[in-house]
């Protein structure tokens, strides 16, 4: 029994139908690796602006223990000593988050070393406020 | 008897020991040394001699030492879990390194509430010192004191205690209370400290720190206010301390968090060891290292010699598993990884070093 050979238009169908699938499977894959690629993009964004409003808070608590000791000197108010040590409180707190997230040992060590500079120009900031 | 020991000895031997990261003081480092060898004695770990991995630097709170021993420590396949470190700041600091690194770090004597948020891997066979705070401040202000003092080590320990003493204070109804922080590494100037405690005339000093810095002010701050009425807390005990004539600690009342005046036979037999090899009384940071040793132990007989089967098994401890008989009492996790509070009160009797029990 012999097999007659396709036709040619039933080949040329048949080609027609794989690429169409081959398209849309490329088209899909792509779609998918762009939609990855924007997910990485957009994590990474948020992790870099979430640690930059971490950053913005330490240096804005920090500013404002600078304030409160600029008014002491100028005029001695206990409201002034509690809110410097509020605000050095809030700063210690901030630098704790950065440290709980996933830092490379060089910025870990980087922010553990802030930290222990902060409490010491606490107590330097105590002593000298203190003598007012 | 010896022979079969010996021939035990061997046969361990053979199989690759199981190791434990140590950072711990002197004292904690003998507590976790008897913990091993009275493992290894019954035979070590299914068959496994139990090892310590000790990298020094303990005595430093420098969070630069701490990172860098706990990167050895948690890179090192070999070590299955970490006791250590010998003071709150330094424990958080490691403590990332060795949730990143999925170990199980228990901190023996670390009591700032900060460790509570450190990861799934922090245990501590201590609380947090939300509850020290209260039991402080309810020592002051049974007191009645005129003036109070609180000095204060300006970091993770020191700080967070002091925030919340002033609070329970403040809910007291106690008043003029004078806060004065200082630094121990560095920039810290003990003298300077004694200067500004004698300036408040304080009737209560309390100290939020360790004893070590505190023997640096002793001699000028009793000069200038001998009936100065001293209360620290739990940062001030240790074989110094315990040690001591009474001529730089006498008569402060300092917060122990472990009660080692029990009835208890597996605490009597390790005070009886410790006191052989230290010439010394067991203290709270020995028998909480000794505690930690031997949990870790249980923890990898029970729940298996994997980093993270070691971490499920001490999630477990006090809910699935029953709780653990240590020899400072039972042990037993909340779901932030910390231990039950308690407290005792204990006075460095003037006069004499304490004779061994």
């Amino acid at each position: 029994m012999a097999f007659a050979p396709p036709s040619l238009r039933r080949t040329l169908i048949t080609s027609a139908v794989i690429v169409v699938v081959a398209a849309t499977a490329a088209s899909l894959f792509s779609l998918y690796l762009t939609l990855e690629t924007r997910n990485a993009i957009d994590r990474d964004s948020n992790a870099l602006i979430d640690e930059q409003r971490i950053a913005d808070r330490i240096v804005g608590f920090t500013h404002r223990q600078q304030i409160d000791a600029y008014r002491i000197l100028q005029q001695p108010d206990n409201r002034d000593h509690g809110s410097f040590d509020v605000n050095g409180d809030s700063a210690e707190m901030q630098m704790q988050l950065y440290l709980f997230r996933e830092l490379s040992p060089a910025a870990r060590l980087q922010v553990e070393r802030m930290k222990e500079t902060h409490q010491a120009f606490e107590v330097s900031a105590h002593r000298a406020l203190d003598l007012v | 008897m010896a022979a079969i020991a010996a021939a035990f000895a061997s046969a361990c031997a053979e199989r690759s020991p199981y190791r434990i990261g140590v950072v711990l003081g002197s004292e904690g480092l003998l507590g976790a040394r008897l913990a091993v060898e009275s493992v290894n004695a019954a035979g070590g770990v299914d068959g496994h001699l139990l090892q310590l991995r000790d990298l020094g630097g303990a005595s430093s709170g420098s969070a630069q030492v701490a990172l860098a021993v706990a990167e050895s420590l948690a890179t090192d396949s070999g070590v299955l879990a970490v006791v250590g470190h010998a003071n709150s700041s330094a424990s958080l600091a490691a403590s990332q390194v060795y949730n990143a690194r999925h170990i199980v770090q228990i901190a023996p004597t670390t009591t700032t509430p900060l460790y509570s948020q450190a990861g799934p891997y922090s245990f501590r066979l201590v609380s947090s010192d939300e509850f020290q705070a209260r039991y402080l401040a309810d020592i002051v202000a049974a007191a009645k004191p005129a003036r109070i003092t609180v000095a204060y080590v300006n970091d993770d320990y020191g700080r967070a205690l002091q925030r919340l003493v002033h609070a329970e204070l403040e809910r007291r109804g106690v008043k003029d209370v004078r806060e004065v922080p200082y630094v121990e590494e560095g920039s810290g100037d003990p003298l300077e400290l004694a200067r500004v405690i004698t300036l408040e005339k304080p009737t209560v000093l309390l100290w939020l720190g360790r004893a070590t810095f505190f023997a640096q002010i002793a001699r000028p701050l009793r000069a200038a206010l001998p009936a100065l009425d001293i209360v620290a807390s739990d940062g001030f005990g240790g074989a110094r301390v315990q040690g001591d004539s009474g001529r730089i600690y006498g008569g402060i009342r300092h917060v122990r968090l472990v009660n080692l005046e029990r009835a208890d036979t597996a605490l009597q037999a390790v005070q009886s060891r410790y006191r052989i090899r230290a010439s010394s009384e067991l203290t709270d940071d020995a028998a909480l290292a000794y505690d930690a040793v031997m949990l870790l132990a249980q923890a990898i007989r029970e729940g298996g010699a994997d980093r993270d089967a070691i971490r499920t098994w001490m999630s477990k401890l006090g809910s699935d598993h029953a709780a653990a008989n240590g020899i400072t009492g039972p042990i037993a996790f909340s779901a932030s990884g910390d231990r039950a509070p308690l407290y005792v009160l204990d006075t460095v009797r003037p006069g004499a070093a304490r004779a061994p029990r």
